[in-house]
């Protein structure tokens, strides 16, 4: 839960029902603000459900008898039968009950089921035990640090704070992170050497360039995949007279159509985010309508047979080649040399991205993501800014589909709006605020699917992924989508 | 080619479709009403309908064996009802996962868009494990034969019964909404829930009970659209985004705009893919009448609203 989330709710205005502090009475919210103050370790939440010291819904009515105790259980109960059809085996269509039946009985289900029940006495005690865990955290704290610091503000709050003092010269974290990126792919097999390039540096990139559109100019572009595919149709037109049905009249050199589908796609997010971005029509409905657009391209990539090649695909976009000095260097089936094209993209892009941000055009964006009216005020030209964050995403993706073209086989089904909404996963789960979180949730979030890729079927990633957006989401929502001015929207505790 | 049966024939096409598409818009409506949000995975509840149908269509009526006309119809109606109460229970369950914590916690608007993204993708992923990942088709009810010509044009029984049946459930809906006491809660919440609240409408209540309303009409859609096509897990993606074009088309918000939403939209593509486009395009249609509307009206046909908030 937010800190301050009065605040930010009043800001948000119907979204945020303001109707929920008047029905669930003043005491209550009060008495929540002190807890607040008083720096209550936020307790994590189970997924899905309300955290036990929030609120009381009006619906749960005087929501403090047995009802609520009654209530919490059955919501346990609830997520450990999912957890539990989650990890278990599938069924299929003739009989559906298979999987269930096979998650539920046996070992899986009563792990299940003693999970839940244990996460709903925990959830139950834990208004009892908060204290002296609460106490207990402190000592433990204050013994470690030995700092003569009060725990009056919580453990929560002091673990924090020493991050603050120790200021670590800026760019430290980068270098790191760049180092281990650089050194990661030496280390490991040619498996995984694969898997960083096609779903590590991929959606990295993808994502950082999602992040310009969703986390700098608040679009959120739902068919991010769709120029994506237009970005590497077009490198396949420009660069391989073969690959598609449909012939470009002069081809051109494989790393010439990175920046050419740049171009491409660049101009199709300013097509289609002129008209859409300059009314004020709802930015809920545009991004739905981004997203039938993204669904479009990968309708029109199938059906179009006669241009795209259809369902069967692009073969034989020929591979980059650099001539350097006399030097020849030609891409071949090793992914090392993409793997570090794309590093070297992502490290342009986030470079780029963090003077922009600091820039007058970043500061303008970031004003009128905050409050539109009245940056416009102010000489922002809120719809242009948007239309250009969109583009320039566009762009980015289309950059991604070149390179990818150039890289190997793909078919309009490379491009689904699963793989925007993977994007959209990865670039929440490493947080919308910070420049690198994108590429930080890439790797972890790809890294884990790699490493358990033996345990869960590639189709099934996708109920973790959509999992934990929904928690992520749940948990610390203006944390990880903008609200306020300047990248992360970080409201101080108490304030 | 244009002869009075062909278009006949197109008009029944579109309008079975308009009225499936309408039972969609109206959840997409009405939660957009309440919440001033659009719910993305609103085309996986229609899907998990769809399965909440098929399956009590299986239990009751196994396969190969024939019904007769009135057995026909209570299965269908079994179907209906069945597919209804999975479409509630999705939506129920969609609206305590996705939205109240988000509600709660006073999210930014763009992260219920996330988080209902998020839900789609959690449910289709799950019905595609425990249903398999291919199409299923649904045993009607009915023999294949026309049971009625208008106009030149025939009427098979399913498509007569699909008609009927998201007729009534749209009238169904629309007067519940226009005359019943809880409407009349929706409409004030939609207007003003500050108001609302102060006038003693259980705000949250009203919430629920919307997405439970979107959820049995776009339920009870999805095991007629599996009755006329296939059940699949992915089914919803497509329909979902059509029942949003409907939507947007009537003006969100706004009921009776989306039922003439729905049924604009499903005329347009039965005609429109017949003279304009070959059928694999028909999809294309929806995305371009969507973009047409938010250019020329952004608020929509019949809708007010839409533009107003910022």
């Amino acid at each position: 839960m937010t800190r301050g989330s009065p605040a930010r709710g009043a800001a948000n205005g119907h979204a945020n029902d303001p109707a929920h502090g008047f029905a669930s009475g003043l005491p209550t919210v009060a008495d929540r603000l002190a807890e607040l103050r008083a720096g209550a370790p936020p307790p994590v939440p189970p997924p899905r459900r309300a955290a036990p010291a929030d609120a009381t819904s009006p619906t749960a009515g005087d929501g403090t008898g047995p009802g609520r105790g009654w209530r919490r259980l059955g919501g346990c109960l609830v997520l450990g039968l999912l957890a539990a059809l989650v990890t278990g085996p599938s069924g299929n269509a003739d009989r559906p009950l298979d999987g269930a039946r096979g998650a539920l009985l046996g070992a899986r289900g009563t792990l299940a089921l003693a999970v839940a029940l244990l996460a709903w006495a925990g959830l139950t005690c834990w208004p009892r035990l908060r204290g002296p865990a609460r106490l207990l955290a402190a000592r433990l704290v204050e013994r470690a640090a030995d700092g003569p610091a009060g725990a009056q503000n919580g453990w929560w709050s002091r673990r924090r704070r020493p991050r603050h003092r120790r200021r670590r010269p800026p760019g430290g974290g980068y270098l790191l992170a760049l180092a281990v990126a650089v050194a990661a792919p030496l280390l490991v097999s040619t498996t995984a050497r694969q898997a960083m390039v096609n779903d590590v540096a991929l959606y990295g990139l993808l994502a950082v360039g999602l992040s310009i559109a969703a986390g700098r100019a608040g679009v959120l572009d739902l068919g991010y995949a769709g120029y994506c595919a237009v970005g590497a149709y077009a490198a396949a037109y420009l660069c391989a007279p073969g690959a598609m049905p449909w012939r470009a009249p002069v081809t051109i050199p494989s790393l010439l159509a990175l920046p050419a589908a740049m171009a491409v796609t660049a101009v199709l997010g300013l097509v289609l985010g002129a008209p859409l971005l300059r009314r004020r029509a709802d930015p809920l409905v545009v991004a739905v309508l981004l997203l039938s657009f993204g669904g479009l391209v990968q309708l029109l990539a199938n059906g179009a047979a006669g241009v795209t090649g259809g369902a069967g695909g692009v073969f034989g976009v020929p591979r980059p080649s650099v001539r350097i000095a006399g030097a020849r260097y030609a891409f071949g089936l090793d992914p090392l040399p993409y793997y570090y094209l794309l590093l070297g993209l992502t490290v342009l892009l986030v470079a780029g991205l963090a003077g922009w941000d600091r820039s007058r055009g970043g500061l303008a964006c970031a004003a009128a993501r905050a409050d539109e009216a009245a940056a416009e005020a102010l000489g922002v030209r809120a719809a242009r800014t948007r239309v250009l964050a969109l583009a320039a995403g566009a762009a980015v993706s289309g950059l991604v589909g070149a390179v990818f073209a150039t890289k190997q086989f793909f078919n309009p089904q490379t491009f689904s709006p699963q793989a925007s909404m993977l994007v959209l996963t990865v670039l929440v789960a490493g947080g919308l605020g910070s420049r690198l979180g994108a590429v930080v949730g890439a790797a972890v979030l790809q890294g884990l699917a790699f490493a358990l890729r033996d345990h869960v079927a590639a189709g099934d990633r996708f109920l973790y992924f959509g999992a934990l957006v929904m928690v992520l989401m749940a948990w610390r929502p203006a944390r990880l989508l903008p609200a306020g001015i300047g990248g992360p929207a970080r409201p101080r505790p108490g304030s | 080619m244009g002869s009075g049966g062909q278009a006949a024939r197109l008009a029944v096409d579109g309008l079975t479709a308009g009225a499936l598409y309408a039972l969609i818009a109206l959840g997409y409506t009405l939660v957009y009403g309440v919440l001033r949000l659009v719910n993305l995975a609103h085309g996986e509840v229609f899907m998990l309908g769809a399965f909440g149908g098929l399956y009590a269509v299986r239990t009751v009526l196994p396969a190969g064996a024939d019904a007769g006309l009135l057995a026909g119809v209570g299965i269908v109606a079994a179907g209906i009802v069945a597919g209804g109460l999975a479409g509630a229970l999705a939506a129920l369950g969609l609206e305590r996962a996705a939205f109240r914590p988000l509600r709660r916690r006073g999210a930014p608007r763009l992260a219920y868009l996330a988080s209902a993204a998020g839900a789609s993708m959690f449910a289709v992923s799950l019905a595609g494990k425990e249903f398999g990942r291919r199409d299923v088709p649904v045993a009607g009810p009915f023999p294949d034969e026309t049971v009625l010509s208008v106009a030149g044009a025939s009427v098979s029984a399913e498509a007569l019964t699909v008609v009927l049946a998201a007729v009534c459930l749209l009238v169904a809906a629309e007067r519940l909404v226009a005359a019943s006491r809880l409407g009349r809660s929706i409409r004030a919440v939609a207007q003003d829930p500050e108001c609302a609240t102060l006038l003693g409408v259980d705000v949250e209540r009203v919430v629920v009970a919307t997405f439970v309303l979107g959820g049995v009409l776009a339920g009870a859609g999805g095991f007629l659209y599996a009755m006329t096509f296939h059940a699949s897990y992915a089914m919803g993606f497509v329909p979902g985004i059509k029942g949003c074009t409907a939507a947007v088309l009537g003006g969100l918000g706004n009921v009776r705009g989306a039922l003439a939403g729905g049924l604009l939209l499903g005329l347009a593509e039965s005609f429109g893919g017949h003279y304009l486009l070959t059928g694999t395009y028909q999809d294309a249609l929806a995305v371009a009448v969507l973009f047409t509307v938010l250019l020329v009206r952004p608020s929509g046909l019949l809708g007010d609203r839409a533009g107003r908030l910022a």
